[in-house]
């Protein structure tokens, strides 16, 4: 791996942190979260990055997928963070990425960002896809119950434990809309509670029958993070 | 897409527990195209993805099938509990994981036999894959279905259900076999002339439905002999001799969900100069040969270019007796010095070579340090074969402490013909001085996992002839020495037990015989799979199987065999039977003296 011998915005002599983004579709969706770590630890070690480890008796690699995905779910647009030793050439990425990748999974494009960067999410944004020959009206109706009710509480029972809360989906959903057999959704993530994508289904209704094909995270808003261009 | 692609993706997939193991597609994978002379492959693993994926044998032979010119390898494993209820519901027949193509339509079925507990799987994919179950049942269009692996020298039991066994090493033998099958297509030969075809040309095939035999009042066997002509009564072994030169997957498959042994395996020899009394594989597995040192780290480094992983797991049935291994672990740990590549050695022995190891052996990760002791006592230990001694052991414990190491896993066994209460009980003293051996270096004792298994007399050893201590006497071993670890005190010691009546059915399935298939296909008509998985594990299945067929376990498991009885893996190469026994009588004279 060639080094940057200059100094690059946003990174420091202590090293670098690498914003990369990339999509998973197909059945690479049915990975879950922590396959998905495990695929990205196996290709940053085969690229030869001069990724940063975490001291102790067992290290690991200093990466993390700031918003975990559902199995399932597809993704356009993911975002993985990963600590570098020292600075690198991010055109470089383009060429030994890609090879790295199994099929199914893309790599779009990488930043450097602040090492102290935050990488909270604020907003995601769904594509629910109906399945084949759902009627679209029923699925109308439904979101356009939804925009008129006052509330929508979905209630959440952590498990093995009897405490149960409640969820406001009007608090976190700021937009729903049905066009060409595809429900739009945007869902506010905070760090207190996020309603999961199950949970937006089941109190939709849209869960019995199945009306959804798959789900497909397109864009997710990071504080301080963007995807440039 | 067809209807099957369709349904895995919309029926299966969304709705099996961790679907990321059925999906495929992992990186390192072939996907190839073969003409319609060509030779389609299923190599199927009678176990989950997780452990299917962690086996050096199957990735050896789907590199060596997947080089040969028009001919493909896939891979298909035994789906889950929950998988397999699914795959029944929607009509889902069993399918590869490379291309999806049902099982059914490949030319060649490759089954590995790993153990006894994995039989009713075998059954379990032949029913998910719409195989008839006996082999001279089957159709023209179906499979041919091909067994090999550990096993597969004392294959009778399942020995219905395979069209031809494999014996020996397979990286040559299978590809050499497919080749002929591939003319044999191409001419047009019907099932019965490609078998009768196979058996003759190739002296390690073993076609059963060509053998028959019959049975003494006394329920022991009259006669095993050949039906056709041109066949050999007794089935040798295929042996690779160079494993330099010997196929090895540098470019392992990537399992695309955490599997038992998610790091780089490369075996650094093969067959074992030990022959300790009890162990089928050391008897079995042919003459010593080991992988030159250069060899082994070219292998290790392209694997781990290619696969990324952090872990070098350095195999073999006995790695302290590789020629050099001090010398190895240096190399090896100089390659990867700047890689955070660990180097783990399972399967030690201890010895004196191996006192220098435990120092030189580190990197990411420092594990803990295993160890098969096998029995606790000096006098057992020289009885079956195991060259080690306490002296060895300690000192070996010792330079691990001083290096770092704070745990430490050892292995024994119980049930050994002219066993005392003192050798049992020896069990836990020798675990409670290695654990408190750490004091002498460090403030804490080391932490001791023990692990203890009650002995399966095996095929082709020694003990081939013993019966197998009852399951009651199994369960007061374990008692007492569970009542004596509770004594201690200042010592972190875990003492583990395998399953008794687990134990009692492999001592069954590996001496059994062709009698039975019938009770492996009426376990598994009645529920029974994945029977090495305790949450699976149903004894009273398998004791109603019994009862219904009319046959006694304890026959197979507890009976003492005569010198001049007929055994049911005669005519499977294994070991030289005359020598075996003198060796068995060898242990128990040095054991009554």
């Amino acid at each position: 791996m060639k080094m940057k011998n200059t100094k690059q915005n946003n990174s420091t002599n202590a090293g670098m942190k690498l914003a990369l983004w990339f999509s998973i579709q197909g059945d690479l969706r049915f990975l879950s979260h922590r396959d998905t770590m495990r695929l990205w630890q196996r290709v940053i070690s085969r690229t030869r990055l001069p990724v940063k480890f975490s001291q102790g008796f067992n290290p690991h690699m200093k990466l993390s997928l700031p918003l975990p995905r559902s199995v399932g779910m597809a993704a356009q647009c993911e975002l993985l963070l990963v600590d570098l030793e020292t600075p690198i050439e991010l055109d470089t990425l383009s060429q030994i990425v890609p090879p790295q990748l199994p099929d199914g999974m893309r790599y779009i494009q990488a930043a450097s960002v602040p090492m102290k960067v935050s990488s909270l999410p604020q907003w995601a944004r769904y594509h629910f896809i109906l399945a084949e020959s759902t009627p679209t009206e029923p699925i109308q109706q439904i979101i356009d119950a939804f925009h008129q009710s006052t509330t929508c509480p979905v209630q959440r029972s952590a498990r093995g434990r009897h405490l149960e809360r409640t969820l406001e989906l009007k608090d976190h959903i700021t937009h729903m809309t049905l066009q060409d057999n595809i429900i739009e959704c945007q869902v506010n993530i905070n760090t207190t509670a996020t309603p999961r994508i199950d949970e937006i289904l089941q109190k939709l209704t849209l869960t019995t029958p199945r009306p959804i094909a798959g789900v497909e995270r397109v864009a997710v808003k990071y504080h301080k993070i963007t995807l440039p261009g | 897409m067809n209807e099957l692609h369709r349904k895995i993706r919309d029926e299966f997939l969304p709705v099996v527990t961790s679907p990321g193991q059925y999906i495929g597609g992992e990186f390192n994978q072939v996907r190839k195209d073969v003409s319609d002379d060509g030779v389609t492959v299923a190599l199927g693993f009678p176990d989950t993805y997780a452990i299917g994926m962690s086996h050096l044998g199957l990735a050896i032979l789907y590199t060596a099938v997947n080089q040969m010119e028009d001919v493909v390898a896939e891979r298909v494993y035994c789906p889950w509990l929950d998988a397999g209820e699914v795959m029944r519901d929607k009509n889902i027949t069993l399918f590869s994981w490379e291309s999806r193509t049902p099982i059914r339509e490949f030319d060649i079925l490759g089954i590995t036999l790993q153990h006894e507990l994995a039989y009713t799987n075998v059954l379990y994919m032949l029913d998910l894959a719409g195989i008839t179950f006996r082999a001279d049942q089957r159709h023209e269009d179906e499979p041919l279905v091909i067994g090999g692996g550990p096993v597969a020298d004392s294959c009778e039991p399942v020995a219905d259900f395979f069209d031809l066994v494999v014996l020996g090493d397979g990286e040559d033998a299978l590809p050499a076999v497919i080749e002929a099958y591939r003319v044999l297509k191409k001419n047009k030969a019907t099932r019965r002339e490609m078998l009768i075809q196979l058996a003759r040309q190739f002296p390690f095939v073993y076609v059963p439905q060509f053998y028959q035999c019959d049975y003494n009042d006394d329920g022991t066997l009259a006669y095993f002999e050949p039906t056709i002509e041109g066949l050999s009564r007794c089935i040798q072994r295929a042996q690779v001799m160079d494993l330099d030169n010997a196929t090895f997957p540098t470019a392992p498959l990537l399992a695309n969900t955490e599997s038992t042994h998610d790091r780089i395996a490369i075996e650094v020899m093969r067959g074992c100069p030990q022959r300790c009394a009890f162990c089928h594989a050391g008897h079995t597995r042919g003459k010593l040969r080991s992988r030159s040192i250069n060899k082994i780290v070219e292998l290790a480094w392209q694997s781990y270019l290619n696969t990324g992983h952090d872990t070098v797991s350095l195999l073999s049935l006995s790695t302290s007796d590789y020629p050099d291994l001090a010398e190895l672990v240096k190399r090896l740990y100089h390659q990867f010095e700047n890689c955070r590549v660990g180097i783990s050695l399972p399967s030690l022995r201890v010895d004196k070579q191996l006192r220098d190891v435990p120092g030189q052996v580190s990197g990411t990760r420092r594990e803990g340090l295993t160890l098969a002791v096998e029995a606790a006592s000096g006098r057992m230990r020289r009885a079956i074969g195991k060259k080690v001694t306490d002296e060895d052991l300690i000192a070996t414990m010792r330079t691990a402490y001083e290096a770092g190491w704070q745990k430490v896993k050892l292995y024994y066994m119980v049930g050994f013909p002219g066993e005392t209460q003192e050798d049992i009980m020896g069990i836990l003293h020798l675990t409670e001085t290695i654990s408190r051996l750490r004091r002498e270096v460090a403030s804490q004792p080391a932490t001791v996992n023990a692990a203890v298994s009650w002995l399966v007399p095996k095929p082709h050893t020694p003990f081939g002839w013993i019966p197998q201590q009852s399951p009651d006497y199994f369960l007061e071993a374990k008692r007492e020495l569970i009542h004596a670890k509770r004594q201690l005190k200042g010592v972190s010691i875990n003492l583990k037990f395998h399953h008794t009546d687990g134990s009692m059915l492999e001592a069954v399935f590996a001496r059994g015989d062709r009698r039975l298939s019938k009770v492996l296909e009426t376990a598994y008509r009645m529920g029974a799979k994945f029977d090495s998985w305790h949450e699976c594990f149903d004894f009273n299945r398998y004791m109603e199987a019994f009862k219904t067929n009319g046959i006694d376990p304890a026959f197979y498991a507890s009976r003492q065999r005569g010198e001049q009885e007929i055994l049911p893996w005669d005519h499977l190469d294994g070991g030289n039977k005359e020598h075996l026994y003198h060796r068995y009588m060898r242990i128990m004279k040095m054991l009554q003296e």
